[in-house]
């Protein structure tokens, strides 16, 4: 039934955290036209967007040391394992990085549209570069395992029970004690409640559909569930990412629609979104409920995950305490 | 059928066309008619919603008006096209008009800065995509005249071939470079979707689409005449210059509103014209009228397929225009090779 | 005997150099010429294809640069080579579109009396309803032949129109001339069979290299001496049963 999506699930999954990142290079009058400024989810009118943003989030606390064993040129090329290396106490080892990390800051991106560049890569003189099995291309790949540096693919993280796993991998890799790290991680995935709020993650750009559905394994159910809410797309058992016609979304029936800011910002904010067909005729669109995480922060699973589930909590408490 | 060796004329029955091809043609257009609204009909009956009044008049409404204005459009331009350039082959995905329509739209988008995906439902988009239809049409001309100043089938086709795949590698620079929603991706640009049909993208291509029609009715006799070429047509007293220009000027305006809204549909056109020739004959009055019935009828059973096949998921229209197409279009260019002696 | 059709002075530069030619009521005048002598390029001034860089053409009287398409094709009719007809438009719906200049004038009552004249005088009246693609060469001919005639037009411009015709098709094109001056015509043929256009014309033109080099009645124009300056071979005639036959000696 869905097999359209699957087959292209990992290719939209791609164009996804491109787009993460391509929402930086927005307009900067585009921020005003999501009705609300960054950081200001404690003080949302109704009808506005609850925005959450990186600046909403605790600052990551390094909690590990660097030791003898410690790489001195890092360079990370897996999907959101920059914040990890910052708490696991190695920031200042790491030397590159590619698009899906925001940090450190300091170190050089060598990715462009989620391809890596071997030269950039191997200018940098690395002696541990960690990938995952996104990371392309693979013949980057093998040029950079031909100079030497030590290739390390550490598991993906699309759940929070994915989170520790990764973490203890990335850890190994650096030869950082990990307990500390993940001791601050959230407890296991929760199984929605029943009667719980209906969230629909919408992807909003780059698509020849009007929008894409986050469905099961989108990452953001996790998120979703985690926060107490049921993940419409994964509830309806479609595929990541699945280009859904605009009576299907009407069918859904969402109580609140999750996107990303940047997303959010490319249709003109609350009511762009609301014009397209089928958002209105929703449960979420008719109360105008939504949520908006910024881009960077949605999908990157990490140290600081945890508190984006807090706020998330608070912002599906708070839009469903909104509207009739 | 009657003889009029050594026989007085009779008036009645040496009209032009005569009685039965007029009712064949009259019949074939009503049938034509009746079974698209019928099909309306049931497009509004049918999608992954429950059906409701509110369902019926915001989503699916617009959607089937859409379609049916977006395929009125490809068939008319197409039948338009094969006539002025008495190339069977003419369609405007064909030779690039299509593209250079999407090119205009998205550059017009990008410039706007509107970001909003229902950019394309505007009015001012729709002009940039007629206006980039008209370059890319006049482009395509000046590549394919050929020194006798006949445009040949095989230049007119790499020249719409070089002309797409300009337009779409600008197309895909533009949406690159632009964070606007509104330009949305070079996929959707490529493969067309009615999914983003809403009332305003109904307003903003119906005056486009009346307009052709009125271009059409004005030169549908003296295109039949054009069958001759340009010479003997002109000498039977065509003016054919202003033929050219006002049927060329319809085909663009029949498609460059829609390519801003759905994107490029492939091979409506091109397919339309023939199957509606074929049942009535190559007079270009009914031939315009049944295509455009036609090229509607067929583009309202795709997208409801593309929209109702897979659900929930939405199929690109462009997939399923092309695999009813495609293998047509193979079928007319042997024939149209087989016609003139072979290509080199 | 008024004037129906005058070009004066007419050049275009590199292909007619100050040709000059009037042609009158009732009268069939052949153009003569080798390949490149600009015969069939003072045709298409004198149908009005071509604006000459200088010079005047006149049709009955009056410039062609004042007569729209519609109204030219009331004055004059041109039959040329047969281009292939791009779809298969049946014979009614062609010969029929002879018709089409006198659209939205009295002379459209006649329509219908006209076709069926033309039908029946080029014997077309078992293949009306068959698409004009599927006739043989000599039956396209007699079709477009039709369909020129249809115009009724006082001036008849034949451009080599009998260049894929086999000696029936010649005869019939040949016979309908004849019919068309004796209706008062004036019929102007570009062609290469001299022999038949010496038959047919009443009076000549000569032409080699863009200039006219002879004119006057088909008899003293087309002679073994001026054919032989103008195709630059040695050209004799003869006469067989009283028709004038030509041939190269070269």
């Amino acid at each position: 039934m869905t097999t359209v999506g699957g087959v292209s699930g990992v290719a939209l999954i791609a164009a996804l955290l491109a787009g993460c990142t391509g929402g930086e290079a927005a307009d900067p009058s585009a921020g005003a036209a999501t009705g609300s400024t960054p950081g200001t989810s404690q003080s949302a009118q109704p009808g506005e967007p609850i925005v959450i943003t990186a600046d909403d989030l605790p600052a990551i606390a390094a909690l590990g040391t660097a030791g003898s064993q410690t790489p001195q040129r890092i360079v990370s090329l897996a999907t959101g394992v920059g914040e990890t290396l910052v708490a696991l106490g190695v920031a200042d080892r790491v030397v590159g990085r590619d698009e899906t990390s925001q940090v450190p800051a300091e170190a050089e991106v060598v990715t462009r549209a989620h391809n890596v560049s071997a030269e950039r890569v191997i200018a940098l003189d690395p002696d541990l570069v960690l990938v995952d099995a996104r990371t392309t291309p693979p013949e980057a790949l093998e040029q950079i395992a031909a100079t030497g540096a030590r290739v390390v693919e550490v598991p993906e993280a699309w759940t929070l029970t994915d989170m520790a796993p990764r973490t203890r991998a990335v850890a190994e890799a650096v030869g950082v004690d990990p307990a500390a790290v993940i001791a601050t991680l959230p407890d296991a995935d929760s199984t929605p409640v029943p009667g719980a709020p209906r969230v629909a993650f919408l992807y909003l750009r780059g698509t020849s559909a009007i929008y894409l559905l986050g469905g099961s394994g989108s990452g953001a159910d996790a998120l979703i569930s985690a926060a107490g809410g049921v993940d419409a797309g994964a509830e309806a058992g479609l595929d990541p990412f699945t280009p859904l016609t605009a009576e299907a979304l009407i069918a859904l029936d969402p109580d609140i629609l999750l996107v990303m800011t940047g997303g959010l910002e490319s249709v003109n904010g609350v009511d762009g979104l609301i014009a397209l067909p089928g958002v209105a005729q929703t449960t979420a669109g008719k109360q105008r409920r939504i949520i908006a995480v910024d881009d960077d922060v949605l999908l990157s699973y990490g140290p600081r995950t945890g508190a984006l589930v807090d706020l998330l909590r608070a912002a599906v408490t708070r839009s469903m305490a909104s509207g009739a | 059928m009657i003889s009029h060796v050594g026989g007085g004329p009779s008036p009645s029955s040496t009209t032009p066309a005569s009685r039965p091809d007029r009712q064949r043609t009259a019949i074939v257009i009503v049938v034509l008619a009746l079974v698209l609204i019928a099909a309306a009909a049931a497009a509004l009956l049918v999608g992954a919603a429950e059906t409701s009044g509110v369902i019926v008049t915001e989503i699916r409404a617009p959607r089937v008006l859409l379609t049916v204005i977006v395929g009125a459009g490809l068939g008319i331009s197409g039948a338009l096209l094969q006539g002025t350039l008495r190339n069977p082959l003419a369609d405007p995905g064909i030779i690039g008009v299509s593209a250079s329509a999407a090119l205009g739209a998205v550059v017009v988008i990008a410039l706007g800065a509107a970001y909003s995906p229902m950019a394309g439902s505007t009015w001012i988009t729709a002009l940039g995509a007629t206006i980039g239809g008209v370059a890319g049409m006049a482009l395509v001309l000046w590549i394919a005249r050929a020194a006798s100043g006949r445009t040949e089938v095989v230049t007119l086709i790499l020249g719409g071939v070089a002309v797409t795949a300009f337009a779409a590698a600008i197309i895909s620079v533009v949406v690159a470079v632009s964070d606007s929603a509104g330009t949305r991706s070079a996929t959707f640009w490529t493969t067309g979707s009615l999914a983003l049909a809403t009332w305003p993208g109904v307003w903003s291509t119906l005056p486009f689409l009346v307009l052709a029609v009125i271009l059409a009715a004005l030169v549908a006799r003296n295109l039949d005449v054009l069958a001759l070429g340009d010479r003997a047509a002109w000498a039977a007293g065509v003016d054919v210059d202003r033929t050219r220009m006002l049927a060329l000027g319809g085909a663009v305006l029949a498609v460059s509103a829609g390519v801003a809204v759905v994107g490029v549909i492939a091979f409506v056109g091109l397919v339309v014209p023939h199957a509606v020739r074929m049942l009535i004959g190559p007079r270009h009055g009914g031939l315009l009228i049944g295509s455009a019935l036609a090229g509607a009828l067929l583009l309202l059973v795709a997208d409801t397929i593309a929209r109702t096949a897979v659900s929930p998921v939405e199929l690109p229209l462009g997939v399923v225009t092309a695999v009813i197409g495609a293998p047509v279009f193979v079928v007319l260019l042997r024939r149209t090779r087989a016609a003139q002696g072979g290509w080199a | 005997m008024s004037t129906r059709v005058e070009a004066r002075e007419v050049t275009v530069r590199g292909r007619l150099d100050r040709a000059s030619i009037t042609v009158t009521t009732g009268e069939v005048h052949a153009l003569v010429g080798p390949n490149g002598s600009g015969k069939s390029t003072l045709l298409a001034v004198l149908a009005g294809d071509l604006d000459p860089d200088s010079g005047t053409v006149l049709l009955d009287g009056e410039s062609w640069s004042r007569i729209g398409a519609r109204a030219a094709a009331r004055r004059r009719a041109l039959l040329a080579q047969e281009t292939p007809l791009a779809f298969p438009f049946t014979v009614r719906e062609v010969v029929g579109w002879g018709r089409l200049p006198w659209r939205g004038t009295d002379a459209a009552a006649d329509d219908d009396i006209v076709i069926g004249e033309v039908i029946a005088e080029h014997d077309l009246g078992d293949v009306l309803d068959r698409p004009v693609t599927s006739l043989s060469g000599g039956e396209r001919a007699r079709v477009h032949l039709a369909r020129v005639l249809a115009q009724r037009a006082p001036v008849l411009l034949l451009d080599e129109a009998d260049a894929a015709l086999d000696l029936a098709g010649q005869a019939h094109l040949d016979a309908a001339v004849r019919r068309r001056r004796d209706a008062g015509d004036a019929i102007v043929i570009v062609g290469h069979d001299l022999g038949r256009l010496a038959a047919l014309a009443d009076t000549a033109t000569l032409l080699s290299r863009g200039r006219v080099v002879g004119q006057g009645s088909a008899a003293s124009t087309l002679t073994a001496a001026a054919l032989t300056q103008a195709y630059g071979v040695p050209v004799e005639t003869s006469s067989i049963d009283g028709r004038r036959v030509f041939w190269s000696a070269g």
